[in-house]
C-alpha cells in the first residue's frame, strides 16, 4: 500500500492509495488545518472510558455560542482525548464530541 | 471545572515559570531586538510565573524557531517543557482562567505595539473572563 498526494480537477488536493500493483484503493480529501485563534478547554475527567487528560479546542462562533460550549463541555467531558471543533457543529450535536462524565480537579499542563 | 486557554498557530508567546519579573522584562526585550516583535505583554500568572505574549504575527516554524532560541539562551526548564508540550500539538496554549488556588493572568507589563496579536489575545481574554464569570455567577444562583 502506498499514498501519494495529487491534484484533482474537480476535489483539490487528495491523498490516494494504491496497493503494490498500483491498482487504486482508496482516496480521501486534504483538509486544511483551522489556523485562526482557538479556545481551548482542557484537564483531566472521569468518563465511562477511564480517567484521562483531555482537551477540547473550540473555533469559530461568536461570544453567545462560546459560552454555551462552555456550559456544555463543562458538563460533556471529550470522547477522545484531543477534539478541534466548531463551535456550531458541537452545539448542534455534543453528544457526537462528547461523553457523560465529571471533570476533576486534577491539574494539568497546557 | 476544566481550564480555559488562548490557542493560536500565529502568536509568539512564553511560558517562563520561576522567573524573576526583571529576567522576563530582559529576556522579553532582547528577544523583541532580536526578531523585530514590535511589541509584547508580560502577564503574571503567578508569583514567579510569567507569560509573554508578542504582537508581531509570524508563521508556525517562525513561532517555532523564536521560542527555541528562547529555551536555548534562557535554559530554563519550565519554558522547554512547556515548548515541548507545544510542539506535540503543533499550535500554542497560553491559560486564561484560573486553575485550582492560581488566579487567572494579570497584566504587569506592556511595551511597544499592541494592536496586531495582543489586541486579539486582549479580545478573547476579554470574553472568556465575562463568560467564565458568567457561568459561575450562574452556578451560584443554581445552588
Amino acid at each position: 500500500m502506498r499514498s501519494r498526494r495529487e491534484e484533482w480537477k474537480r476535489w483539490g488536493r487528495v491523498e490516494v492509495t494504491r496497493d503494490d500493483k498500483g491498482r487504486f484503493v482508496s482516496w480521501r480529501k486534504i483538509v486544511a488545518a483551522y489556523e485562526g485563534k482557538k479556545i481551548a478547554l482542557y484537564g483531566c475527567c472521569k468518563t465511562r472510558y477511564g480517567t484521562y487528560t483531555a482537551r477540547y479546542e473550540f473555533y469559530g462562533g461568536n461570544g453567545k455560542a462560546l459560552q454555551k460550549c462552555m456550559i456544555v463541555a463543562s458538563r460533556l467531558p471529550p470522547k477522545q482525548r484531543y477534539v478541534t471543533v466548531n463551535v456550531y457543529d458541537f452545539l448542534r450535536n455534543p453528544f457526537k464530541f462528547g461523553t457523560k462524565g465529571y471533570w476533576l480537579e486534577k491539574q494539568t499542563e497546557s | 471545572m476544566p481550564i480555559v486557554g488562548f490557542t493560536s498557530r500565529t502568536t509568539a508567546m512564553l511560558d517562563l515559570d520561576d522567573m524573576g519579573y526583571h529576567e522576563v522584562k530582559y529576556w522579553s526585550l532582547k528577544m523583541l531586538e532580536k526578531f523585530s516583535l514590535e511589541g509584547f505583554i508580560i502577564l503574571q500568572s503567578s508569583p514567579r510565573h510569567y507569560h509573554v505574549v508578542f504582537d508581531q504575527e509570524a508563521t508556525y516554524e517562525n513561532c517555532v524557531s523564536i521560542i527555541a532560541n528562547v529555551c536555548l539562551e534562557t535554559k530554563n526548564q519550565g519554558l522547554q517543557k512547556w515548548f515541548l508540550l507545544q510542539c506535540i500539538k503543533r499550535e500554542f496554549t497560553l491559560r486564561i482562567s484560573n486553575k485550582g488556588n492560581k488566579p487567572s493572568p494579570k497584566i504587569v507589563f506592556c511595551f511597544g505595539r499592541q494592536n496586531k496579536e495582543i489586541a486579539e489575545y486582549l479580545q478573547y481574554r476579554q470574553m472568556i473572563k465575562e463568560k467564565v464569570k458568567k457561568q459561575k455567577q450562574l452556578k451560584i444562583d443554581f445552588d
